[in-house]
């Protein structure tokens, strides 16, 4: 029978196959690393919550704003306090409470876990779970188990949120003018209607009559226009 | 006018040399993994989620290799049917070059698997008289005009 064996020196695939196989491994490992670190490196699926200590390697940061931008947050917040008058309901359990009759309503949530969607104006939306309630100076805790849902059914008109220690924002870009101070303030600069690019900034947030405060961490601090800073770790 | 200047250039003069190269075909799985890898980045940086700078790099890097691989590999070797002989030649910097004579080779067989036949190009297995080796030629595109033009110039040479 006749012996057909193939030339190397015209088909050098054979050995190929071998290297086929890492190439595919080191694509899977390139791909599986850029979802881990995009997704899940101390950032929950949502992407609103950073893990592991604020102060840890990342810039402390503290500014005044002007304008409040369009925020949607989810995550756990210690503590979230609200403070406006609405027409709508405010749900706690089973338990519904008209926020109607009284001229300003006064809400403490602790350890809430949900989300929090607002603007300038109002709360869009306020679902999720609390561990303690309070409304207008009434503790509502004792009656409740841990994680009571709690939701407004229609918009908030907000004059105070407050969330404490553990508001978290991935990323937030807008135009907005006031004052910015890095560094525990050894760098304090004022902005004029310039865009900032906030990264992972993780801290205390207060939205109050159309002021936006910011205290906390974050990693990475851009300010593109007149000013043109741009601070990361 | 235009037209008879279309049709001049589309018949061309009647050449007694054809050259190929590897097909870009055979490197669709590497271009797929190039296009998930920028997928993924235009996703994540869309969705506004932050992308380590290391991993950037990582994925820069693949995507540049990759492309440098599939093009080395595909430039450093081809194939030419001329009026005496079938050339291979093989390398960028060092070069092999081999020649086997058109009156030298005694069979040519065409093979396509079915998504080489989906895709379009294929493999010619070349057999000489004196050898009971035979030569391939893998991987290019629309193996049976390779072949038939090599059968063609054998026939040319032969009569000659």
């Amino acid at each position: 029978m006749e012996e057909y064996f193939q030339e190397d020196f015209i088909s050098p695939y054979g050995k190929k196959y071998k290297l086929k196989l890492i190439i595919f491994f080191v694509f899977l490992g390139i791909l599986a690393l850029l979802v881990y670190f995009a997704f899940f490196e101390g950032v929950f699926f949502t992407g609103n919550i950073i893990a592991g200590n604020a102060s840890e390697s990342r810039i402390k940061f503290d500014a005044e704003l002007t304008t409040i931008p369009l925020l949607e947050l989810d995550g756990e917040f210690k503590n979230v306090r609200i403070k406006g008058v609405s027409n709508s309901f405010f749900y706690v359990g089973n338990q519904k409470f008209s926020l109607a009759n009284l001229s300003s309503n006064h809400i403490i949530l602790s350890n809430y876990n949900g989300e929090i969607y607002f603007n300038e104006n109002n709360i869009s939306k306020l679902k999720g779970k609390a561990e303690g309630v309070i409304i207008n100076g009434v503790t509502l805790t004792p009656n409740l188990g841990k994680n009571t849902k709690v939701y407004f059914d229609e918009d908030f008109d907000y004059t105070l949120l407050e969330i404490k220690e553990t508001a978290s924002i991935k990323k937030l870009s807008y135009n907005v003018s006031g004052e910015i101070s890095l560094f525990n303030g050894k760098n304090f600069f004022r902005i004029y209607n310039e865009e900032i690019i906030i990264n992972k900034f993780q801290g205390d947030l207060k939205a109050e009559n159309g002021n936006f405060n910011l205290n906390g961490y974050l990693e990475k601090l851009e300010v593109i226009g007149e000013s043109d800073i741009s601070v990361g770790v | 006018m235009f037209k008879d200047r279309i049709k001049k250039k589309r018949r061309g003069p009647k050449s007694n040399v054809m050259k190929v190269r590897t097909s870009r075909k055979i490197y669709i799985p590497i271009y797929l993994m190039i296009f998930v890898l920028v997928s993924a980045v235009v996703f994540i940086k869309y969705r506004g989620f932050l992308i380590n700078k290391y991993v950037l790099i990582l994925v820069v890097v693949f995507i540049v290799l990759a492309i440098k691989y599939t093009e080395i590999h595909r430039f450093s070797r081809w194939y030419e049917v001329n009026s005496n002989s079938l050339v291979h030649k093989e390398g960028i910097l060092s070069k092999k070059i081999k020649n086997l004579d058109l009156c030298a080779i005694s069979d040519i067989d065409v093979s396509q698997n079915l998504w080489q036949r989906l895709l379009g190009y294929g493999d010619i297995s070349v057999r000489l008289f004196s050898e009971v080796s035979h030569t391939e030629i893998k991987n290019i595109n629309d193996p049976a005009k390779f072949g038939n033009f090599l059968e063609k110039m054998m026939g040319a040479k032969m009569s000659n």
